[in-house]
């Protein structure tokens, strides 16, 4: 989805929700991927990157670890780096490290394919309380815009 | 099952990778990049397995669910009563985190029972103990909703321990 919110403000409450929250793993992953760039960065890095595994590896076999470095760079650095540059924050997903490589190869085949707006679709209506971290057209929860002091529509 | 619409060029698309990828592996100078496409037509190939296995899970708990009700307002009742009431944000997140591991053993349980009892009738029976513990836990956790007053002690703590004993 089209992020509204701030980079500052998701990085300070895009943790409020976590695994407890979801029905599965699924569905906290794609909260945590519902920003557009960070799911395009994820797919460009593994688009691109993965028709020049074979060259890295090759080269790694030969002795020069330079091309597989900038291989890994381009693969996994995109996917990691899109949730530092967009949302403020690491990646979550890392301890549960197999399922999330399971759904992150799931979400970039729905954006390859164009299945991924009516399963966003499907998140919103399931989830349309934690929709107020990347869109003000969704109120903040009374708890914590009393606890920050922040109120509707304003997004530090 | 939920059958997914592809778009139409997905296939020619595939078949374009192969072609392509194979017809590079036989000349050296495009050799890498046959093999790379080649990996690009796996790896894309593994989108279609991780989303029908994703939709199969879907529906296994969907199926669960219709055995005992959706628990799905329970975890997103807990989730919105985490957000709207800070003085009880410990106690909700503590139960919330007691419903998940709830959840995650029931599914588990379920499973294992399902396994062991292949005959329809057996697997009736099999499970209506799960299922009874499953229904008080929701109607549990829905009546502290709906009292707006969460606890997380030695009762709801007892409903897990019994769900572990089955």
């Amino acid at each position: 989805m089209k992020v509204t919110t701030t980079r500052r403000f998701r990085k300070k409450y895009i943790n409020t929700y976590s695994y407890a929250d979801f029905d599965n793993f699924e569905d906290f992953f794609l909260y945590l991927h519902l920003n557009d760039k960070v799911l395009w960065m994820h797919f460009l890095g593994a688009f691109v990157g993965i028709p020049f595994l074979p060259w890295a590896v090759y080269h790694l076999y030969q002795g020069s670890v330079w091309p597989f470095v900038a291989y890994t760079a381009l693969f996994y650095g995109s996917g990691f780096s899109s949730h530092w540059l967009n949302e403020g924050r690491i990646s979550r997903t890392t301890p549960d490290y197999g399922p999330s490589y399971f759904y992150v190869i799931n979400l970039n085949f729905r954006l390859l394919t164009g299945q991924l707006k009516p399963y966003e679709a499907a998140y919103k209506e399931k989830y349309p309380h934690t929709l107020w971290v990347y869109s003000t057209a969704y109120p903040i929860p009374p708890g914590l815009s009393q606890s920050h002091g922040e109120h509707h529509g304003e997004r530090p | 099952m939920r059958t997914i619409d592809y778009p139409r060029w997905i296939r020619p698309f595939f078949g374009l990778l192969l072609v392509l990828g194979f017809a590079g592996t036989l000349w050296a100078p495009t050799q890498f990049m046959g093999w790379g496409l080649l990996f690009q037509f796996l790896f894309l190939s593994l989108g279609f397995v991780c989303i029908y296995v994703a939709e199969l899970e879907n529906d296994l708990l969907a199926d669960a669910r219709l055995e005992i009700g959706d628990w799905h307002p329970v975890i997103t009742g807990l989730s919105i009563h985490r957000t709207h009431h800070p003085e009880q944000a410990s106690t909700t997140a503590a139960l919330q985190e007691l419903n998940r591991k709830f959840w995650r053993d029931y599914l588990q349980k379920r499973r294992q029972l399902l396994r062991q009892n292949p005959a329809i009738q057996a697997q009736k029976q099999a499970l209506q103990p799960l299922h009874d513990i499953g229904k008080r836990w929701i109607a549990h956790v829905e009546g502290q909703l709906a009292e707006k007053t969460l606890s997380c002690g030695t009762a709801e703590a007892a409903f897990y321990e019994r769900l572990k004993a089955l």
